[in-house]
């Protein structure tokens, strides 16, 4: 077999694996909290199956009350032992059939995990799709200017600001942000995705994006300062390496010598936007809930708020699996660009 | 050591700390509410205090010159009127500040018995006595001679009404909002009824301390310097423990490898995937939370934050020349990582310590912020969890928002300059440039 194939089989493999295990983490540990969950759906649902049933004698209703609960608890497996419930449970989540929620429903008022998890994915995308974009560019920007002027105004406006963002929360400068364009100077709608009612065609697009513009900024202003700091870190490294130096001693403008710098960081820096990207597949749980931002980290937020078990699970396991995909794309898209692996190891 | 205090940085992040160290080993004795650590959920503490109001310095012709805080106002002796079936007591107070206004006016009388009559209401300055005049059913029950008290002077009223003395306690009424020149209040007690003892009135200000107060009138500053300690303790402590454990695994997974090796780097795989919410979520489901079962969740969860770095740089330096020498002359693993690898690798592990304690004070305002912190100690994610449920971001209290998040950024950002100081010293190729 071809390298790359039996490599690719590999990755894939180990991600499921880990997805698997995962699954069961997430089963075991909420496992207490689910089967209470269940045992109230039960309840519930053997209330509506008798309601018909109310003019039957006390015997004959109690013992189909018992037949249908115990019916009831045979078709959620809450009559099994408790491996056994782990393991269903776990097969579930990792099947995505993470069942009804509690309380959380989706816009139209339905409770089906599944659907009201991927009507929050979108929104997430969305916002931190375009995230992760701008903070790449910004802060390559940002690098690029840096390391050109060292020892700089915005050199040293960059060395510092990582150690600023870094210890600062993202979300207590959302709650600021909210407070001052949003309630204090309303320019900003304080949470949501649209107004209401939802204007359609190109107006409902420049809603979206109104809505979408506090977290957005909020998120790669404070976002962009970590890549930007690398990036600079990166061309200051290369810059003093030999093919730099042999570049300059052969009379090279130093336009040309730039050139060939970010030649020799593109993959690094490829490397960065692609986790960055596929870190920000999950969302923020609580930048997310302080904007009230539809996504699966608002979702989270709501649920964590409301301890509706099954909508957490459902969000745990998008999040999981898409998480896991992203780095197994992302190692096969490495594997396939390194010439030694595609070139069947030879190279 | 000098090369680390010559540091710009180090030497800023050291200075910055030794304040917040200060504070936090002097701030319960600077603070104006020394018993707020343990009473900090405790109503009756801060029940003398404006409820959601500025700083005190912020204040100023624009408000009116509010009233600063509290004010207790100076109690005169009392006029007595004794008549037949009992007596009239009038009191005056004075000393609020001419054309301020209160927020609220607290009464309080710390003694008497059972029911009384009582009248409180404005009285400018140079009005004489005051009491229950004009209703002329009041002045004949009271039974005051029919001499009716003064009513010159006696401005709007601000409680009439019976009330319910206790005996050994405090009756207090809340009055809202009044001008502050001069108030007067009269008792009527029946005859044989006990003394109530000298009333006082506090007038309660528009704006309160440092910081103001939160809306369920906590001193918000008190607050904040008591968030030092938590913040620091579980910052220090947790990244401590956590980078110790990272640097064992690390070095013992890269020294000893074999099964041990890959077991450790599949847990290291499993838990650095792993979020940590689901689990405290899980936990705090079926006992309330608190710092310790954060701190310990966070153990078992961040050592992977060191782990990975430093299981590659004992790669490295397990194949560096002078260590395979120790193994040709018979040097064994145990010796190659205690008197080889892991004296190289400290240093690095001091400067991680330090970089990696603003991670766990953000892990543990974002878990608080979600409600599922420690309820019973003052964190301040606990009081940005109390600001956001409460509407400060709504009603634009700043005061109340501002500075828990700023003392999470400034420690946060103390602690990552110690470690970039450290960090030059150690890591010789990055203070080149």
């Amino acid at each position: 077999m071809a390298p790359f194939a039996s490599l690719a089989i590999r990755r894939v493999g180990h991600g499921l694996a880990m997805y698997l295990l995962m699954s069961l983490a997430y089963s075991i540990v909420f496992n207490g909290v689910a089967d209470n969950a269940l045992r109230a759906r039960v309840d519930e649902e053997v209330a509506v199956a008798l309601r018909s049933s109310g003019n039957l004698a006390k015997i004959d209703y109690d013992r189909l009350r018992e037949e249908t609960r115990e019916a009831k608890l045979r078709q959620y497996r809450l009559d099994e032992a408790l491996p056994s419930r782990i393991l269903w449970r776990a097969f579930d989540v990792a099947t995505f059939h993470f069942g009804r929620s509690q309380t959380v429903t989706s816009s139209s008022g339905d409770r089906d995990v599944l659907g009201i998890v991927l009507q929050a994915l979108p929104n997430t995308l969305a916002l931190f799709g375009t995230e992760a974009l701008l903070v790449m560019l910004l802060g390559g920007l940002v690098g690029l200017l840096a390391a050109r002027r060292h020892g700089g105004a915005l050199d040293r406006v960059a060395s510092i600001l990582p150690m600023v963002s870094n210890g600062l929360p993202t979300w207590w400068v959302g709650m600021l942000a909210l407070m001052l364009f949003s309630y204090v100077i309303p320019l900003f709608p304080s949470g949501g995705v649209h107004v209401n009612p939802t204007p359609t065609g190109w107006a409902g697009i420049v809603d979206y994006l109104h809505h979408m513009a506090l977290p957005l900024v909020t998120l790669v202003s404070l976002n962009l300062w970590n890549p930007a700091w690398l990036i600079r870190n990166l061309i200051g490294d290369t810059w003093e390496r030999d093919f730099v130096r042999f570049a300059r001693s052969k009379g090279l403008p130093e336009r040309r010598v730039g050139i060939h710098v970010i030649a020799a960081i593109k993959p690094a820096i490829a490397t960065m936007a692609m986790l960055g990207l596929v870190q920000s597949l999950s969302g923020n749980i609580l930048v997310e809930g302080i904007f009230g931002w539809p996504g699966l980290g608002g979702l989270y937020f709501t649920a964590v708020q409301q301890y509706d078990v099954p909508v957490l699970m459902g969000v745990l396991s998008l999040q999981t699996a898409l998480n896991l995909a992203g780095l197994v794309v992302l190692d096969l898209a490495y594997d396939w660009l390194d010439p030694r692996i595609r070139l069947g190891g030879k190279a | 050591m000098n090369e680390f205090l010559s540091s710009r940085s180090a030497r800023a992040g050291l200075a910055i700390l030794a304040v917040i160290g200060g504070l936090a080993l002097f701030g319960p004795y600077i603070v104006a509410y020394p018993e707020a650590s343990t009473r900090w959920r405790d109503i009756s503490y801060w029940e003398d205090n404006p409820a959601g109001v500025p700083p005190a310095w912020v204040d100023g012709p624009w408000n009116g010159w509010a009233l600063p805080s509290s004010t207790l106002m100076k109690t005169s002796p009392p006029l007595v009127r004794q008549g037949s079936a009992g007596r009239l007591m009038t009191w005056r107070f004075s000393g609020g500040k001419p054309s301020a206004i209160a927020r609220d006016l607290v009464f309080r009388v710390p003694g008497g018995e059972g029911k009384v009559f009582l009248l409180v209401r404005e009285a400018s300055a140079d009005a004489e006595g005051g009491g229950i005049g004009g209703n002329g059913a009041d002045a004949a029950a009271a039974g005051a001679g029919g001499a009716d008290p003064a009513a010159a002077g006696a401005g709007r009223e601000l409680f009439r009404g019976e009330v319910d003395l206790v005996p050994g306690g405090t009756l207090r009424l809340g009055i809202p909002s009044v001008s502050t020149t001069g108030i007067s209040a009269t008792m009527y007690l029946a005859a044989g009824q006990a003394d109530p003892g000298s009333p006082t009135i506090l007038l309660v200000g528009k704006s309160a301390g440092l910081l103001g107060t939160d809306a369920a009138k906590r001193d918000v500053f008190t607050g904040l310097v008591l968030g030092i300690r938590w913040a620091l303790l579980l910052g220090v402590v947790v990244s401590f423990l956590t980078v110790l454990s990272g640097l064992l695994l690390g070095t013992f997974a890269a020294c000893y490898g074999g099964i041990f090796g890959s077991i450790t780097n599949r847990v290291y795989e499993f838990f650095s995937m792993m979020p940590l919410l689901p689990f405290l979520v899980a936990v705090s489901a079926i006992h309330k939370p608190s710092l310790w079962t954060f701190a310990g969740l966070a153990l078992l969860f961040f050592w992977t934050r060191t782990f990975k770095t430093v299981y590659s740089r004992a790669l490295q330096i397990k194949a560096e020349g002078h260590i395979e020498a120790a193994v040709l002359v018979g040097a064994g693993p145990w010796w190659r990582v205690t008197r080889h690898v892991l004296p190289a690798l400290l240093p690095y592990a001091f400067a991680m310590m330090a970089m990696s304690v603003p991670g766990i004070i953000l892990a543990e305002a974002g878990v608080s912020l979600l409600g599922l912190g420690d309820a019973t100690t003052v964190t301040w994610g606990q009081m940005l969890h109390d600001a956001l449920v409460q509407g400060a971001v709504i009603n634009g209290m700043w005061w109340w928002v501002l500075p828990p998040g700023l003392a999470i950024a400034v420690m946060g950002l103390s602690f990552a300059l110690v470690g970039r100081g450290l960090d030059k010293v150690v890591n010789p190729t990055m203070s080149r440039r």
